[in-house]
């Protein structure tokens, strides 16, 4: 009964196979040009695949003290002693060794506050606002130090430490900015309504490379004498305004998308222009914009890396001093290859995130109707 | 006997400034005017007083002086004694050149991967999307430094490289080819025949309304191409015309023209990410052509690429055009990261080579954001140029 049972599904799977092998034969040659293309990219691909796994992990030396070694342990695969030895450097630069207990803890709980955007359902949602809200304060003292704990400068933190403090608070700041920005520049008020768009335009028109020069190099000029502000701070400051301004164009992009009976219908009930704006206009404005910040989110989340051309170390700083360090000198893929895949993760993670919000949203939507 | 007034003419008094809705809007725009202009006092007293105490001064008179450095790839004539001023342009120049160029690319990759990634073949559209959902989800600056780290430490150095057919090299410096010399007169009139060649080009795509989107890319790309190798022609020493070879002399190529890696690791980062940018909008601009269309030309009897290119494409492009146009935009702006690899691009040269020699800090950055800013005012203007043409074309 039973071996019956398994040489049917074994005849099922077997003609399963066969209707998908012929379904992918029949797919693969509609057409001789599309096919001979086809052909070409899986033999390519094949061959890649068997190359990464054959470098990467079969040929791939996991423990040696230097390049040397690596190479004469595995000549033809990768070295991934040098991420294995430096991985701390990657994740929080040149922080204290003893303390690299507290980034790790601001990571768990920027984590556990980034819960809700995954699990749009979960309940206790008013102790995750009440985290979000209290998490730069307990970021910044867990960071930085102070009050008991030892104290860590700017110059000390790198790696994707510094790409997270830069990323998150450009995220969270560039959106108010960006939503007054955006509203200055559908102001009725002509000289409001100028100075956004000129600012806005300044700000798109120029790349962040200048933009971070102004922080880095001029922002000291512009204030007064023996007023030295970080320069992790200034890098901060320039980041969440050219973040900003991008924002602003795609909440505007949402507030025309806006139909205008509900201004209308606002003004009607005798809304003040603020009480429509935040009670009527934005909660719809911002649904909207979901996909159009996202992708702001993530390139200013890429964008960060540009900090390195200005002397920070975060995660591509941190390799030159590795490039140039005696013992892995020479070394060229491997550290960047881990680099790119922590990056790739975080950002394809933030467009599926942002995608399945989208749904979620839009369902919700459908259920209120 | 009391004057009678209607509702509306009440006596003007001052507090109506900050509660009739007539007036407040004003008052408050005076205000933050108010407030803008002591914070730009502020600013610019602050800037005088810094300057002043290291004894510096606000002039683009060091513009005109000696530049005293060398710039290793320049489409126009520089050596150390050149000021700064043929520096920026320099600068300008190979900002142009590099963008140009990873437009063209880009929009190729992009059209390529943007068609690829609806096709009905599984293996096709599998790939795009994988090539897509990669390359945008990895910093700019990632990609650009791993294409130069390879270039410069996998390709053979100048001693040890072959050359193919004794005229084409590549080496970890860069990619030599044979480069024609010509002289002023010759170059004027090839430049001027490419040009009528090219505007031909134009006319003719108009008249017969239809879109050849491979001939048309590789017609720019030629001509570009062509026009880049001519520009750099112009700076060579000999009048005579003649073809100049790359010859192994000491540790380097010379003669013929090189193409630094810096500036092929910048040209191919800026191709592939901004590639994949653009198949995205390709794909959105054919996924908005409505779905009947393909199969009203499948109806008609017209196979998968004739619907493509006659039907779906053209209609699609009106849609792309903007978008794309904005991502020459980003390519333009993008192009800055040349600084990390070294291509003497306009950023490289005043916000690094110059501000580090002359230390003038303000003017150099003021100036390289108000060059950023006229390149982008013109890229934006052909934006509304197209979108004014393709609404005047909707309503005739």
């Amino acid at each position: 009964m039973i071996a019956s049972t398994s040489k049917n599904s074994d005849k099922s799977s077997q003609s399963w196979f066969n209707f998908q092998l012929g379904r992918l034969t029949r797919q693969i040659t509609t057409s001789p040009f599309a096919s001979i293309i086809a052909v070409f990219i899986l033999v390519a691909g094949i061959w890649g695949a068997k190359f990464v796994i054959t470098w990467g992990l079969i040929n791939a030396s996991w423990s040696s003290q230097s390049l040397h070694e690596c190479r004469a342990v595995a000549p033809d695969g990768a070295c991934w002693a040098i991420i294995r030895e430096r991985y701390n450097q990657f994740l929080f630069g040149f922080y204290p060794a003893g303390e690299r207990i507290r980034p790790l803890i601001v990571f768990i709980l920027l984590a556990i506050a980034c819960l809700p955007l995954v699990f749009p359902n979960i309940r206790r949602k008013g102790f995750f606002l009440f985290l979000a809200a209290i998490f730069p304060f307990i970021a910044g003292f867990l960071i930085y130090g102070g009050w008991g704990l030892q104290s860590v400068s700017s110059n000390q933190i790198g790696g994707f430490l510094l790409t997270f403090m830069i990323g998150v608070s450009a995220i969270a700041f560039s959106l108010p900015l960006g939503i007054l920005l955006a509203l200055g520049r559908r102001s009725k008020m002509v000289a409001v309504s100028y100075l956004c768009t000129g600012f806005i335009e300044l700000i798109r028109g120029v790349p962040l490379i200048a933009v971070l020069f102004i922080g880095s190099v001029l922002l000291n000029y512009f204030l007064p004498k023996g007023m030295n502000i970080d320069i992790m701070l200034r890098v901060i400051v320039v980041v969440v305004i050219f973040a900003a301004a991008y924002v602003a164009e795609v909440i505007r992009g949402s507030l025309i998308a806006i139909p205008r009976g509900q201004y209308e219908a606002s003004i009607a009930m005798g809304f003040s222009y603020w009480q429509m704006m935040f009670f009527i206009i934005l909660p719809q404005a911002l649904r909207l914009s979901i996909p159009g910040l996202m992708n702001i989110f993530i390139g200013i989340f890429k964008d960060t890396t540009l900090v390195s051309i200005i002397g920070l170390f975060d995660p591509l700083g941190i390799i030159n001093p590795i490039r140039s360090d005696p013992q892995w000198g020479g070394i060229v893929i491997e550290p960047y290859l881990f680099v790119a895949v922590i990056f790739f993760g975080f950002c394809f993670g933030m467009s599926r995130l942002s995608q399945r919000l989208e749904r979620y949203l839009a369902k919700a939507d459908r259920q209120a109707c | 006997m009391s004057e009678s007034r209607s509702i509306g003419e009440q006596p003007f008094s001052i507090h109506m400034l900050f509660t009739d809705v007539r007036y407040r809007a004003q008052t408050l725009q005076f205000f933050i005017l108010l407030v803008l202009a002591i914070f730009i006092w502020w600013v610019l007293s602050n800037a005088a007083a810094n300057l002043a105490a290291v004894g510096k001064s606000f002039s683009f008179v060091f513009l005109s002086a000696p530049a005293s450095y060398e710039i290793s790839f320049s489409a126009i004539f520089f050596d150390a004694e050149s000021t700064h001023l043929r520096a920026v342009a320099v600068g300008l120049i190979n900002t142009i050149l590099v963008a140009l160029f990873a437009c063209v690319t880009a929009t190729v990759l992009g059209v390529i991967i943007g068609i690829g990634r609806l096709s009905k073949n599984p293996v096709i559209a599998r790939s795009s999307a994988a090539y897509v959902e990669i390359v945008r989800n990895i910093p700019l600056l990632l990609i650009l430094l791993v294409i130069y780290a390879v270039l410069i430490n996998f390709l053979p150095s100048p001693r040890e490289a072959e050359m193919l057919f004794g005229m084409v090299v590549s080496t970890n410096r860069g990619f030599s080819v044979p480069m024609l010399t010509l002289n002023w007169p010759l170059t004027v009139l090839t430049v001027s025949v490419l040009l009528l060649w090219f505007a031909s080009f134009f006319v003719k795509t108009e008249r017969e309304s239809r879109i050849k989107p491979i001939l048309y890319t590789l017609a720019i790309t030629i001509s570009l191409v062509l026009v880049a190798l001519i520009v750099f022609a112009i700076r060579t020493e000999s009048s005579a015309i003649g073809v100049s070879l790359p010859v192994l002399k000491g540790f380097n190529y010379f003669g013929g023209f090189t193409l630094p890696n810096s500036a092929i690791a910048l040209w191919l980062a800026l191709s592939l990410y901004h590639g994949s940018m653009i198949a995205e909008n390709v794909r959105s601009g054919l996924q908005a052509v409505s779905p009947g269309q393909g199969e009203a030309s499948w109806a008609l009897g017209l196979n998968g690429r004739q619907a493509m290119g006659l039907i779906i494409l053209p209609q699609a492009v009106p849609m792309i055009i903007p978008p794309l146009i904005s991502q020459f935009l980003n390519i333009v702006k993008n192009s800055s990261l040349a600084i990390a690899v070294g291509y003497p691009d306009l950023t490289a040269i005043l916000g690094g080579l110059t501000l580090a020699q002359t230390g003038r800090e303000i003017e150099c950055i003021l100036l390289l954001i108000a060059l950023y800013l006229l390149l982008s005012l013109i890229i934006s203007a052909f934006i509304n140029l197209y979108n004014a043409r393709v609404a005047a074309w909707k309503t005739s």
